[in-house]
């Protein structure tokens, strides 16, 4: 099957699977999942390895948006309200998650370099589904609020926590005797978390700038998903080539988007209605890249990280919780929404393999067998806290959403 | 509806921050440019500027046939991979192609061409090789147009290699042409169903005839028989020459004497690590090399201003220079220093009756007077150039199993003996 006919095929099989899923009344993103563990290399390898590579293109769009998408929690009106709380419950999650998860390693006989770049991978929790969840269930509440800014904030942290402990264990490796100086490698430490953080961030902020003022000389829904697909493919293309985050970068467009204008802010409620493809695509394929073989892989050590990190995300978040002010059931269930876990862990894993190859293989097995088990009930999770803080709303069709969506283009 | 612009002193004000923060972000950014570390800018362009040429493909071939390829599985998120000691391919969403080295990635090439060239595929794009490990038609068909014109194709397949194919072939000029080719097949041919009746010999066939020379139907000398198990088909002749030759060779003799081999690294290498020198292919347990922690993978280093470029140039500096002196090695990008321990020159015992002493190649010694080598008119100091076909170390007679009837091929001053040792 060529590449064209692949795409076809996954997003046909993908709405089936949304439709079988929800009689059982899990996520439509956990049968996404499914159908691309289904018909990926593990079980019946109907897409083949090459295909999978070229339309790896679509997940990258995929996840621009989604990132575009969630950086509109920073509309300053609005995180004005949460922003505090936020802050305060996901640096909480992020230190305890870190601490106890580099005490787990080290307890499971992991060197002290191992265990503090698998807690700094341990920290992140997955945009793509938890966001997703709240999509397919129409959410909206302190909660899914409290989720949507944590979410982005977390994995801000979990980039800069990471890019800082391999930072740290590469000068320390470094004082075994190499060929490239140690404080080349320190320079390079530090370029890279600057780089990481605030390049991202300006790139993003100037392609936000862009898409807000061009904004506001379009008026026709296409031509709005015109420039909003345009600047996020020119968002995402530049990352790469000047090597900064994709996702900082993307979060930045959203966020500056988000408070650049009244009209620039248009552009998330016609994204929102436009982009399911690009999710659909984006969870079949990141299905079909989980390997069920590396659940033989788990062993000890794994099970050990996924026991330790859902603990550590139950009681950081149900502790700091307490003390914000959302609502008591909003508190109560927003643990069970932050288990999802792959993403950036994903990336962050791979980029290991150039930049410590030393000691990449075991942590690249230990993360990715446990991604597998939270990426399958991470979105579970989070639709049960969902619906148990009474955040989910009824899906509108898709009469009703142009319906509603008429007046606003007037 | 189109926004009204008002021009008042909060909008022009406003315009003021929006062009200011703009500014302080593009600085960003050609600040961040301009103080890229070396390190980045470097490995940016060796993934996505490298160009290869036929003959940097072609010499890459070559080291990947030479040496042992490994397949690893299981290790990371993919598909398969197939991997030489560094150069492979990965399939997978997140990296295109990686580069190998003791079955970790080491080095993510995006997009690069090379890996699959390198093993003679032109499909552009990844490459799938679940059908070339299946296939046992792949070694044959990356050869055969520019290698194997003549059809007349010997095989000869080491079983204990596991993953080693030496294909041979006769050229228009009479000549046995060996091409190494290397591929993985967890079945591999069988002594029977190969092409051999084309290579008609002037002597009866059977297991017993290993050992003997080879003529083609003009009377042209082709080569020795060399061994086949299980059938009474000849599965590989080779050159008598070709067999002193590579017997003595330097490789041989790092092989026997310190258990490692080599191979040099091809420009194209270079580029992706950095080193010049010589590439460690593998490393036998209980020799100096292993004792000294040499691993596969290694890129051993000059020591001294002389480069070590090839085998021979190692071996020379092994035997020139005192053992005990450091080696520099670059492992995985650092740089460390490895010592052989002190040469211990005392013969080792084999269990076919007689001892020899791996410091000067494999030297006999202690020959047993009751024995077949002696009665066959092999005497202390001649050199045992190969066991049932294959290159003699000491790792291989270890292997070799005293109790089954084993050929050896001897060189007695300039002349080569075969003698059939049987239990």
């Amino acid at each position: 099957m060529n590449q064209l006919a692949s795409l076809g095929f996954i997003l046909l099989l993908a709405l089936v699977a949304g439709h079988l899923v929800k009689w059982v009344r899990v996520p439509e993103v956990t049968g996404y999942i499914l159908v691309g563990v289904l018909i990926g290399p593990s079980v019946l390898s109907l897409i083949s390895g090459a295909n999978l590579a070229a339309l790896g293109i679509f997940s990258d769009v995929a996840l621009g948006l989604i990132l575009f998408s969630i950086g509109s929690i920073f509309e300053f009106s609005k995180f004005r309200h949460i922003g505090r709380d936020v802050i305060r419950v996901t640096i909480t999650d992020a230190l305890a998650t870190f601490l106890v998860m580099l005490f787990a390693m080290k307890v499971a006989g992991q060197s002290w370099q191992a265990a503090s770049i698998i807690a700094a991978i341990a920290i992140e929790t997955a945009a793509a589904s938890t966001l997703m969840v709240i999509r397919e269930l129409n959410a909206e509440g302190p909660l899914t609020d409290a989720i949507t800014g944590t979410i982005a904030l977390n994995n801000v942290i979990c980039l800069t926590t990471f890019t800082l402990v391999v930072g740290f264990v590469r000068y320390s490796l470094s004082a075994n005797g190499t060929t490239i100086a140690g404080s080349a490698i320190a320079y390079e430490a530090v370029y890279r978390f600057f780089w990481q953080i605030l390049g991202s961030a300006a790139l993003g902020y100037l392609v936000g700038l862009l898409l807000g003022a061009w904004s506001e000389h379009v008026h026709e829904q296409g031509e709005v998903l015109i420039l909003l697909i345009g600047c996020i493919l020119l968002t995402v293309g530049l990352a790469l080539v000047l090597h900064l985050s994709t996702l900082v970068a993307s979060l930045a467009v959203g966020a500056t988007a988000a408070n650049y204008s009244e009209t620039s802010r248009r552009v998330f409620q016609i994204q929102s209605r436009t982009d399911p493809p690009f999710y659909a695509i984006f969870f079949v394929l990141a299905g079909a890249n989980l390997h069920l073989s590396l659940l033989k892989t788990l062993g000890i050590v794994g099970i050990f990280y996924f026991l330790a990190r859902g603990a550590s995300k139950v009681v950081s978040f149900s502790l700091s919780a307490r003390r914000t002010r959302l609502p008591q059931a909003a508190r109560s269930n927003f643990p069970y929404a932050m288990f999802a876990h792959a993403g950036l862990a994903i990336g962050l894993v791979l980029t290991l393999g150039r930049r410590l190859p030393e000691i990449a293989a075991p942590i690249t097995t230990i993360v990715l067998s446990s991604v597998l088990i939270y990426e399958l009930i991470g979105p579970l999770t989070t639709k049960f806290a969902l619906l148990r803080a009474g955040e989910a709303h009824k899906s509108p069709d898709i009469q009703s959403t142009e319906m509603a969506a008429e007046p606003r283009q007037s | 509806m189109t926004p009204q612009i008002v021009k008042t002193p909060e909008a022009s004000a406003h315009r003021k921050r929006l062009i200011f923060s703009a500014a302080v972000a593009v600085l960003i950014l050609v600040l961040g440019t301009i103080f890229r570390p070396a390190s980045l800018r470097s490995s940016s362009t060796t993934e996505s500027e490298v160009t290869v040429s036929q003959a940097e493909i072609e010499q890459i071939r070559k080291i990947a046939s030479n040496s042992a390829i490994s397949f690893v599985t299981g290790r990371f998120a993919g598909a398969a991979q197939i991997v030489d000691p560094y150069l492979g391919v990965f399939l997978g969403s997140h990296i295109p192609f990686v580069a190998w080295k003791n079955g970790m990635a080491v080095s993510a090439i995006q997009s690069h061409p090379l890996p699959a060239e390198a093993f003679g595929i032109t499909s552009s794009g990844p490459v799938n090789m679940q059908p070339i490990l299946n296939s046992s038609a792949f070694p044959i068909a990356a050869f055969k147009s520019d290698q194997l014109a003549v059809p007349n194709i010997a095989l000869n397949w080491t079983p204990t290699d596991g993953a080693s194919v030496i294909l041979a072939t006769r050229s228009s000029e009479g000549k046995v042409i060996f091409v190494p080719g290397s591929f993985i097949d967890t079945a591999p041919f069988s002594c029977s169903g190969t092409p051999l009746e084309e290579l008609r010999t002037t002597i009866p066939v059977s297991t017993h005839s290993v050992g003997n020379v080879l003529f083609d139907t003009n009377g042209t000398l082709l080569g020795l028989v060399v061994s086949c198990r299980d059938s009474a088909a000849i599965i590989s002749a080779m050159d008598v020459d070709a067999i002193i030759a590579k017997a003595t060779s330097p490789e041989a003799t790092l092989r026997a004497s310190y258990g490692i081999a080599t191979s040099s690294i091809p420009q194209v290498s270079e580029k992706f690590f950095g080193a010049d020198g010589l590439l460690v292919t593998n490393v036998w347990k209980g020799l100096p090399a292993a004792d000294a922690g040499f691993l596969p993978g290694d890129v051993i280093l000059s020591p001294n201003k002389q480069p070590i470029a090839t085998s021979a140039s190692l071996l020379q500096l092994l035997q020139s220079a005192n053992t005990t002196a450091g080696i520099p090695v670059l492992r995985f990008g650092r740089r460390i220093t490895l010592r052989f321990p002190p040469a211990k020159d005392t013969s080792l015992p084999s269990a076919f009756g007689f001892d020899y002493r791996r410091q000067d190649g494999v030297t006999l010694e202690n020959l047993d007077v009751r024995g077949a080598l002696y009665a066959a008119g092999i005497r202390d100091g001649d050199k045992l150039l190969q066991a049932d076909g294959r290159v003699v170390s000491p790792v291989l007679l270890a292997r070799l199993a005293p109790s089954a009837p084993h050929y050896f091929t001897v060189q007695i001053g300039d002349r080569l003996k075969g003698v059939f040792v049987a239990p």
